[in-house]
């Protein structure tokens, strides 16, 4: 029998896999080390009456659902995977517990994105409205209507080249 | 454009991660600095159906197209590669299995240096990776941060205060940061020590895993460590504790290295010189075996127990070279398991001289 893979003492006893990330690995635990790690096991689904972690106390987080993608609490229980950013918050009690477990710790400290100036950040978002524009009036064949579209996201295009690139300049 | 004259050089060395310019470049092949975010407002990849995916695809692709990488990056729609590319693309440690193998719309969008791959809707809709050569995290980390800026200026990352960069798989969530070396530790396998490094990084909180094959095995003795913890640390936190013990596996492994050159040598020098023999002779050969065989012989080109004429750059191509959809892109196209062992053996003859 093989020795457990963080103590290296005592004989392995739990035999996991662990889909995380880009791979699949194998964890070979002893009880103790698998009572301690119990954070990622719980994520990976790999549920067992004695890793369960207490329920919690808010109410039947069973019946939550999250309103713009429409993952249910079960679901992301058994495959380790949120839907969309808003699950964060949707799911916010029991994914404190779930990271903390995890990380050991639930606030961010590290980068953020970098600040855009409202000007810039406006001009990125009416690209994308433009762009999805011209997608429907092509699929509606309104056809008029695409021209004047990829007209208009040229000059925008090229105004925004122009703004995009005096912020990169200024770092 | 055919992928395989998609890189510098002549199209089948290996990028330059796998030259020997980076530090510790006998020991650490490379190093590599990954960010996972997402767009805000948008599905996750798991959730998203493909017309969602088919719109995230076609924005990150204009954002990716105004970012200034330094090169004339290479954007490759994976949905319409063939299986052969895109399995290049994995053997090149460019892309994952999952993105290859996936369905429906994905990219991969690289420079012909190796040095830069973003993954387009793999589980997190962006996944920007920077390679270095040998141990150079600070400078992947460097260089990942600029790109993570320009994109950030182009699209709406999907970021709470609290929780950080917002991911698909809760594991990432925070800096949304991976961090990783791959090590050829061939000395720590024969002494069989190998288990003390997969200790020592369970206690630190660090993922060991071989590189080929599945779960612990580890063909060709290359392990990845990474870290595992994303949120309450920030990046440089990260970055530090990779940078402290990963020196200790270098000098763990040049130290029994030394070991077996003193106390073992004509048995090192046997496992070294056979490996030699045989890549340089078989006829047919799976590249299980392959993998093996030049791990030896990079072992031995480091101790210079082989002829000066062998480099390092040579061996490290084969690694990736004699890889089944490389074998199969250097012939003429598809070849079968058994046509592929031989055109791996023929391989090894022309490059490392018949006996």
């Amino acid at each position: 029998m093989s020795k457990c893979q963080r103590c290296g003492q005592r004989a392995a006893t739990v035999h996991l896999t662990e889909i995380d990330d880009d791979e699949k690995r194998e964890l070979h635990l002893c009880d103790q080390c698998a009572q301690q790690q119990s954070g990622p096991l719980e994520l990976m689904g790999m549920l067992s009456s004695a890793y369960v972690p207490e329920a919690v106390a808010s109410g039947d987080p069973a019946g939550l659902r999250c309103g713009e993608c429409g993952l249910g609490y079960v679901e992301f229980r058994s495959r380790g995977r949120l839907g969309c950013p808003d699950c964060y918050e949707t799911f916010r009690a029991s994914r404190e517990q779930r990271l903390e477990k995890i990380h050991g710790g639930t606030q961010h400290v590290g980068k953020a994105p970098d600040e855009m100036s409202a000007v810039d950040r406006s001009r990125e978002r009416r690209l994308v409205e433009l762009r999805r524009e011209l997608q429907a009036s092509v699929r509606e064949e309104r056809y008029e209507d695409a021209a004047r579209l990829r007209d208009e996201l040229t000059r925008f295009e090229e105004g925004a080249e122009a703004g995009a690139e005096d912020t990169d300049a200024d770092r | 454009m055919r992928i395989a004259e998609s890189f510098d050089g002549d199209g089948v060395s290996g990028g330059e991660w796998l030259s020997t310019r980076g530090a510790h470049s006998d020991i650490v092949i490379s190093s590599r600095v990954r960010l996972a975010r997402n767009v805000r407002g948008r599905r996750f990849a798991v959730k998203a159906d493909a017309a969602e995916r088919r719109e995230i695809e076609q924005e990150l692709r204009h954002a990716l197209g105004r970012v200034d990488f330094g090169e004339e990056m290479v954007y490759i729609d994976l949905e319409k590669a063939s299986r052969i590319d895109a399995e290049m693309l994995v053997e090149r440690h460019l892309v994952s299995r999952e993105l290859a193998r996936g369905e429906g719309p994905r990219a991969a969008c690289y420079a012909p240096s190796e040095t830069v791959c973003v993954m387009v809707c793999e589980e997190d809709h962006l996944r920007l990776q920077v390679l270095r050569s040998g141990f150079e995290l600070d400078a992947a980390w460097r260089c990942a941060d600029a790109l993570d800026d320009g994109m950030s200026r182009r699209v709406d990352y999907a970021f709470s205060s609290r929780f950080g960069y917002l991911t698909c798989c809760p594991t990432n969530v925070g800096t949304g940061l991976r961090a990783s070396v791959m090590l050829h530790l061939p000395a720590l396998v024969y002494s069989k020590h190998i288990e003390k490094v997969f200790q020592a990084g369970s206690k630190m909180n660090l993922a060991v895993r071989g590189l080929y094959g599945e779960g612990t095995q580890a063909l060709g003795d290359f392990y990845q460590i990474s870290n595992q913890v994303a949120l309450g640390l920030s990046e440089s936190d990260v970055l530090e504790r990779l940078n402290r013990v990963v020196p200790q596996f270098i000098e763990y492994e040049r130290r029994l290295r030394d070991a077996l050159l003193d106390s073992d040598r004509a048995r090192l020098e046997d496992r070294i010189w056979r490996a030699f023999g045989v890549l340089r002779a078989a006829r047919t050969i799976s590249s299980e075996e392959t993998l093996e065989l030049l791990s030896a012989i990079r072992l031995g080109v480091n101790l210079q127990l082989l002829p000066a004429s062998l480099t390092i750059e040579t061996v490290n191509e084969l690694f990736i070279t004699s890889q089944p959809a490389h074998l199969q892109a250097l012939s003429t196209g598809p070849l079968e398991p058994r046509e592929r062992d031989v055109a791996r053996a023929n391989l090894l003859r022309q490059k490392l001289g018949p006996l």
